[in-house]
């Protein structure tokens, strides 16, 4: 088939393709060397007993029947879930609201999109950092702030039922202003028509809300739910600058304990196979969301 | 008709209500704007503090110094106290402290009027207030159906859950408050009150007291002009102690050997402190000498008012025998250096040396403090020889204008300063002997690297899918995209086995050379502009003779520099701020990124509240390069962004 339509080409045309090959060869191999043969490689591990230094040995499944038995990565699990459940709601809703505020053509736009919006672009670590010295018992800020009203806070990271809700709020701190840039360029971009129809049609400020701005902005939102679940799975930095998985686990997130896996134990067979099970969580929530984007997401080729 | 009507008077209602929603959402907006500001001001006003500030407790919001004066020509720093001469005009005078003496509450225990023995569980805590201006403490005694107010004197001897007590009523003239050290030089004796017996001190002149607390303090303080005339002397050189009165309290003056007789000096302050040398001195000019060359004879001998042990030393190769110092004593072998380097000695309270470093040589290990500030110049020095007991004197003839107060009535002379020495510190901090600033180094080095490899590999690809025609490409642009949504973890391992394989592991390679492939967020971005760029001026080209490579160097590139633009902008975000990466590959310290260098000097400093200002001023530095980029190019930040995360 390939051959014959090969042939079909021109000279001239065969000549173009070659050259479209030659420019994205660098991708091509980067897609082969650093995306393709990793996968499968990691697929295969993930089926054998390998220790650094050792050689990979075959044992099926039992990687994957072993992990689920072990009770601290159940928790790993149950922490991430918790993690990405609550600070993805958390920056949609905020990025949400303050792009509907901010896009109501208020004065001092820019300057409230530029406060929000900085953190995101900070580095993780150095703002992590930051928020460990402002939580610190005692003598940090926050406990200062606290103690003006009388209050003696927790112990934030030096609690098990504090830390990882502070880690959330620190997230949700970091990230909602990217969305929120976002969902304003998404309000920005729906038809002025539409509006223009909805009034005639004598449509309030929360009608027009609720019938034309959310609508047509529900794909944003539903790209964003995805985008910021895979992102959230996969959460590292905070936690391990912050906390290091403590205390008592309370924060020990799926990558901080698969980095120890591979990186602390050194068992590169395990740690695939958990590589593998949260690409499967991840793709697992991405279909659900999906699946049940039929039901709230406003596509416009729907109605015609 | 109803409707208009309605419409009519809807202006006024609705121009209110849309006043008041304005007032809300700028409410909602700036309360926002402060949770988003506060932790980063907080963090650059934290950087201008020093450590014991950012550490304090309660909370010091504003940068500030303690002022202080140089003890004479040493490093010895005297704080300055403010002291209020006249509470009504709030007139002030800078004082130091030259002396202190402790006292106690006292009562003539055959004076006490009702004596009561009183079950603990019945007191109240002891809380303490003044009676005719003497402090004393009260409690409260409930018996139940009443309250007493009552002072603790001794436990009961026949009933260990009972204390002895007195009401504080009737005997309100007894307190006077008496030197502590005066009090516990009586001679212990005991008294028999009614049923019970007490133990009492008998004092000199045959008065008896009984010591009831609260302890208090009073200073002698004097002018700050004292300070100069101060010296640094060795404490066993102070002789004979006398007593002068200075108001209500004694100041204890010496003779010193080697003064005049008649000559007296007041101590102000008597602490353990380090000899040090210069870090750099010691690894040029001090050796290893094994004791068999070294003569068994030990002097001490006095360089710069500190006591050294000198040895004679003969050069194994041959010479004429010399003498050292010994620096650092082993069990075989010493750290030595010739006396000839004695004249850079110089010496510092240990309470200043906080958290110094250690540094071996074969068998020996010696401390160094690495910011150790010598007259304001940050200079690492080591300690040598041994802690010395000193003492900070004065000649009593220039502590003429002493006064004694209470030190509940100072306060700490300061004033807001922005402190940079954690910046400074920080720049010439080591990590493990790397230089901190290697580590801004490095990451520089990747982010550029990385933009190298971006820009030749992306630009190349991004041209390829956007102008060449050939079969399979829509395929494989969608391949593209799909890339962008696959989750890190399934190869942050296998890259790291490829690697490890290639034997890279260790090296900065790893960290930029997957950007010589491409990106494919960065490939689309490049090919969406690329398409916008009108086709007649390839065709022009081709027209003119010019092939693709001239096409996309002559025409294409120059064409997209916003695009361009964002390919670096985002490369820099990316690299500046990754961490992952630099954690899993970089194993040796003088590679480290700076995010991977701030995060293992916070997880070996955070308990140690000395590091707090360089930590801090780390972080901003961290910050600084992606806070400016930020400023200047937000607009591409924003573009890029939206260009993730919309509907494609």
């Amino acid at each position: 088939m390939r051959e014959k339509s090969m042939r079909k080409l021109t000279h001239l045309e065969r000549k173009e393709a070659i050259e479209f090959y030659l420019f994205i060869s660098p991708w091509i191999i980067g897609v082969l060397v650093f995306l393709l043969y990793p996968m499968l490689s990691s697929l295969y591990f993930s089926f054998t007993r390998y220790e650094i230094g050792g050689k990979p040995s075959w044992i099926g499944f039992d990687n994957y029947t072993d992990m689920f038995s072990d009770p601290r990565y159940i928790n790993s699990i149950q922490v991430t879930f918790k993690f990405a459940f609550i600070s993805v709601i958390g920056v949609t809703l905020l990025a949400l609201l303050l792009a509907l505020i901010l896009s109501q053509a208020l004065r001092g736009i820019n300057f409230f999109r530029t406060v929000y919006f900085m953190p995101s672009v900070m580095p993780m670590v150095a703002v992590s950092l930051t928020w460990f010295y402002i939580l610190r018992p005692d003598t940090g800020p926050l406990a200062g702030m606290l103690a003006w009203f009388g209050i003696e806070g927790p112990r934030w990271l030096g609690e098990a039922q504090w830390a990882l809700p502070a880690l959330m709020g620190i997230n949700i701190w970091i990230s909602f202003g990217s969305q929120m840039v976002i969902f304003l360029a998404g309000i920005k971009g729906i038809p002025k028509e539409l509006y223009e129809v909805a009034e005639i049609d004598g449509a309030g400020a929360w009608a027009k809300l609720w019938n034309v701005t959310l609508p047509l902005l529900t794909p944003t939102i539903f790209l964003n739910l995805v985008l910021g679940i895979i992102g959230a799975m996969q959460v590292f930095d905070i936690p391990w600058v912050m906390t290091e998985g403590g205390p008592s686990d309370a924060t020990r997130t799926y990558m901080i304990h698969l980095y120890n896996k591979g990186w602390v134990q050194l068992q590169m067979g395990s740690a695939s196979a958990m590589g593998w099970i949260l690409f499967l969580i991840i793709m697992a929530i991405t279909l659900l969301v999906v699946r049940s984007s039929q039901a709230w997401v406003y596509y416009e080729g729907e109605r015609q | 008709m109803k409707t208009l009507k309605e419409g009519t008077q809807v202006p006024v209602s609705r121009s209110q209500s849309i006043r008041l929603t304005k007032i809300i959402s700028y409410t909602f907006l700036s309360v926002i704007a402060i949770i988003m500001v506060l932790p980063l001001l907080w963090l650059v006003n934290g950087s201008l503090q020093p450590s014991w500030q950012i550490n304090a407790d309660p909370v010091i919001w504003i940068p500030r110094e303690w002022l202080s004066v140089k003890a004479g020509d040493s490093e010895r720093r005297l704080l300055l106290w403010d002291m209020q001469i006249n509470p009504e005009s709030k007139e002030k005078q800078e004082v130091i402290q030259i002396g202190s003496r402790r006292y106690t509450t006292v009562i003539d225990p055959g004076k006490i009027q009702g004596f009561l023995s009183v079950p603990k569980d019945q007191l109240s805590e002891a809380a303490t207030t003044t009676i005719r201006e003497n402090p004393v403490n009260v409690r409260e005694w409930n018996t139940g159906s009443e309250k007493m107010p009552v002072i603790a004197l001794a436990r009961d001897p026949q009933q260990d859950n009972n204390l002895l007590v007195m009401p504080v009523k009737g005997n309100e003239s007894l307190y006077s408050e008496y030197p502590l050290d005066l009090a516990n030089k009586g001679k212990p004796g005991s008294l028999t009150i009614g049923e019970y017996e007490i133990n009492i001190r008998n004092l000199q002149d045959g008065q008896q007291i009984l010591a009831i607390g609260p302890e208090s303090e009073l200073w002698v303080v004097g002018s700050p002009e004292i300070a100069k005339k101060a010296k640094i002397v060795q404490s066993d050189r102070l002789g004979n102690k006398e007593l002068i009165q200075v108001g209500q309290t004694q100041l204890p003056i010496y003779t010193l050997e080697g003064e005049p007789e008649d000559s007296r000096f007041v101590a102000i302050a008597q602490e353990n402190w380090q000899p040090l040398m210069e870090q750099s001195l010691l690894a040029d000019k001090a050796f290893i000498a094994r004791d068999e060359n070294l003569l068994p004879e030990r002097e001490t001998r006095v360089f710069n008012g500190l006591n050294m042990i000198v040895r004679s030393y003969s050069p194994p190769e041959g010479g004429e025998p010399y003498d050292v110092v010994i620096l650092t004593p082993g069990s075989t072998e010493y750290l030595v250096i010739s006396t000839d380097y004695m004249d850079q000695l110089y010496t510092a309270p240990i309470s200043d040396l906080t958290e110094p470093g250690s540094v071996n040589i074969r068998t020996l290990t010696y401390r160094v403090q690495e910011d150790f500030e010598k007259a304001g110049v940050i200079v690492p020095s080591a300690f040598v020889g041994e802690i010395q007991d000193l003492s900070v004197i004065v000649p009593v003839t220039e502590v003429k204008d002493a006064v004694d107060v209470n030190p509940q009535s100072l306060e700490r002379s300061l004033r807001v300063k922005l402190n940079l020495t954690g910046f400074q510190k920080v720049l010439t901090l080591k990590l493990s002997g790397t230089p901190f600033w290697r580590f801004f180094a490095n990451s520089g080095y990747v982010v550029f690297m990385n933009m190298i490899g971006h820009y030749i590999s992306c630009v190349l690809v991004a041209y390829g899918f956007a102008r060449i025609r050939a079969p399979g490409k829509n395929m494989l642009f969608v391949l593209l995209l799909a890339t962008m949504m696959v989750p890190y973890v399934i190869f942050v391992l296998p890259t790291y086995l490829i690697f490890r394989d290639l034997g890279l592991l260790g090296t900065m390679i790893p960290l930029w050379i997957r950007s010589f492939f491409g990106n494919a967020f960065l490939i689309f971005v490049l090919r969406q502009f690329f398409m916008t760029i009108p086709y007649d001026m390839d065709e022009a080209a081709i027209l003119d003779g010019a092939n693709r490579w001239q096409i996309l160097t002559k025409i294409i590139i120059p064409l997209s520099k916003p695009a361009l633009a964002m390919v670096g902008i985002f490369t820099f975000w990316w690299y500046w701020n990754s961490f992952l990466d630099p954690l899993i590959y970089i194993t040796t310290q003088k590679y480290y990124t700076i995010t991977l260098a701030m995060n293992s000097f916070n997880q070996q400093y955070a308990r140690a509240a000395g590091y707090y200002d360089r930590i801090l001023a780390g972080s901003v530095l961290t910050l600084m390069p992606m806070v400016i980029l930020f400023l200047f190019a937000q607009r591409y930040f924003i573009e890029g962004i939206q260009m993730q995360g919309l509907k494609r």
